[in-house]
């Protein structure tokens, strides 16, 4: 199987308003594919109806090579871990694991194994008899997590899946996915690119319905050549217009929210030769700088795609 | 079909020990089996009033009990001739009737009427809820909502066949405590009968508040529409009664009331309480496949719906 999901022409329309609008995509089986678009591009919407919980107004769907998603077909091996959803209150960790893990077709054993495994994973194992109204915020975004690695899913679409997790829980959450790479096709959705970048090996831009650009990570980063300039929290702004007068060869941007100066060559010459002649004149307009990276990041190239 | 089966057995299992840990559904079944007892501790009492008056008339020796009188006068041609105008001289049903202990005809009476109310207020926010605060994007991936709805019908049905049997096993301990010349074994028998009856005659209404459950995805909206709906059931047997009684003619609009009955649960309770076995038996099928009909209308009406 080449693609874990083919699109074409996919619409929802809500009203008068389209979520989706006419979006074409693929998902290579086997990857871990992260969706960025702002708030209403249509992640949500597009990973719903993957999973059979909106319908579609029109368009073509192809989920495992095996048609639009259907339950017959589809079930246990397509999973969402969808957002803003709250489980029930009275029931136990370990209970409604074990019920969506027998909806899934797993038998008794397999599922009170396989909640177990799940569980483990997200470190819940130890709340597994705790009703769930009693678990925090971020241990009820793991707990949903768990579901949707339960039993063997082909295909899961993880929904802004870090929000209101800790540090240390992010970091566990971003090896666990990784670590199943090549073998299972996970859509991860987020609007921390930085995290996406983390453990992605494809990447989508969406706006407004449609996709933008759809292409391997290492491509999208590796376009041009990249200079990230870091500078000090506590450093003055530099004057990006007369950097730019002075280079202009480069195209010099200066991103206040992550204190980065970017600097993107897009002809010839080796970063050592740019460093060597940008350093001093970026020094001499005062700033304080910490790091050189080299390469473009997720954030730079969505905002460059996005406009 | 398997999996359809399947997936209705494993809902409504869960169903049931879900339910059994949420409040509102303990608590609405604690205060039905208390409003039995005490119905049944008040009626015993009025017995107990009415004997001593009797006995006063009579000038015979009061008994500390009731019971002794009643156990006479419920076999008494005058206690029939009452009978025969509550039951609008449906002789073969009050020959039926008068061999049945008045402590559990009011209880028969007492269990139809509010079991069907605890039913409308225990289940008709079952599917809203989980529609309202998303948790059934957890599940209706994994199953079709029919089959979901199905097993969240006969969960509440699992829950509600004890409730009405401890209940009846309430007031035989009342019945017990304050009766003269009780019949442990006899009334057990017969409290026990028309508690099944009784839970028969509540499984339409479960199919009303499942349907209704469907319909919003909001808890509080759900109950006002079933609510409703039993006014509407009320306002169908009352013209039904007038047609039947005042206006003997067959008018068109007496013919259409009368269609309209037949889908209303109550138009075979009488059927349930009735001598023949054969009879009972196709009022408990008619009142499971209504119930299973409002369910399917419910979920008609819904299933194009996005979760």
């Amino acid at each position: 199987m080449k693609y874990a999901l083919e699109i074409q022409g996919l619409v929802k329309k809500y009203g008068k308003f389209n979520a989706l609008n006419g979006l074409n995509m693929t998902i290579p089986a086997g990857s871990i594919f992260g969706l960025v678009g702002a708030n209403g591009a249509g992640k949500t919407t597009f990973m719903s109806i993957c999973s059979g919980l909106v319908k579609p107004t029109t368009g073509r769907i192809d989920i495992l090579e095996r048609g639009p998603f259907d339950i017959d077909v589809h079930s246990g091996l397509v999973t969402i871990l969808p957002q803003d959803s709250g489980l029930p209150h009275y029931t136990k960790v370990e209970a409604i694991l074990q019920y969506y893990g027998r909806l899934a077709g797993l038998s008794s054993r397999e599922a009170l194994r396989a909640s177990h495994a799940a569980l483990d994973a997200v470190n819940l194992y130890d709340r597994r008899k705790s009703l769930i109204r009693s678990l925090s915020h971020g241990m009820l975004r793991r707990l949903t997590v768990a579901q949707a690695f339960l039993g063997d899913p082909q295909l899961i679409f993880l929904d802004e899946p870090m929000s209101g997790l800790d540090p240390r829980e992010v970091y566990n959450l971003r090896e666990f996915i990784r670590s199943h790479r090549g073998k299972k096709t996970i859509v991860v959705s987020s609007h921390i690119l930085s995290e996406l970048q983390q453990f992605c090996d494809h990447v989508a831009f969406m706006k407004t319905g449609r996709l933008m650009e759809q292409a391997p990570l290492d491509d999208i980063l590796s376009r041009g050549l990249t200079l990230r300039y870091q500078l000090s929290p506590s450093s003055p702004d530099p004057n990006v217009e007369k950097l730019s007068q002075n280079f202009q060869a480069y195209r010099i941007e200066f991103h206040s929210s992550n204190r980065q100066l970017i600097l993107t060559a897009d002809g010839a010459g080796t970063a050592a030769d740019i460093n060597k002649l940008f350093i001093p004149a970026l020094l001499n307009t005062g700033v304080r700088l910490d790091q050189v990276l080299l390469g473009s990041d997720l954030e730079t190239e969505y905002l460059e795609a996005s406009g | 079909m398997k999996r359809f089966f399947s997936h209705i057995w494993i809902t409504a299992i869960h169903e049931f020990k879900d339910s059994i840990r949420s409040r509102w559904a303990v608590s609405l079944m604690l205060i039905y089996l208390a409003i039995c007892m005490f119905m049944s501790y008040q009626f015993t009492g009025f017995l107990a009033k009415a004997e001593i008056q009797v006995m006063k008339t009579l000038s015979v020796a009061e008994g500390a009990k009731a019971g002794a009188v009643t156990s006479r006068l419920w076999e008494t041609k005058t206690y029939r001739n009452i009978m025969m105008e509550v039951y609008k001289q449906d002789e073969e049903l009050v020959d039926h009737l008068v061999q049945v202990h008045p402590v559990v005809l009011i209880y028969a009476w007492f269990t139809v009427i509010l079991g069907a109310m605890l039913t409308l207020l225990m289940s008709s926010p079952r599917v809203a809820d989980e529609l309202g605060t998303r948790s059934a994007r957890f599940v209706l991936y994994r199953s079709d909502q029919l089959s979901w709805c199905l097993g969240k019908y006969w969960g509440q049905a699992i829950v509600l066949l004890p409730v009405l049997l401890v209940s009846a096993l309430g007031v035989w301990v009342i019945a017990a405590i304050r009766l003269e010349g009780f019949k442990p074994v006899q009334m057990l028998s017969y409290l026990m009968e028309y508690g099944f009856m009784s839970y028969l005659y509540v499984l339409a209404w479960l199919g009303l508040a499942t349907c209704v459950s469907q319909l919003t995805k909001s808890q509080f909206l759900a109950v006002v529409f079933a609510i409703g709906g039993a006014f509407v059931f009320g306002v169908i047997e009352g013209f039904h009664e007038h047609f039947r009684w005042f206006e003997t003619d067959k008018t068109n609009w007496r013919q259409l009331i009368d269609v309209f009955y037949q889908f209303t649960p109550m138009s075979y309770r009488g059927h349930l309480w009735g001598p023949e076995r054969s009879r009972q038996i196709i009022a408990g099928l008619m009142l499971i496949g209504l119930g299973h009909l409002f369910l399917v209308l419910g979920y008609f009406a819904t299933y194009r719906r996005d979760i």
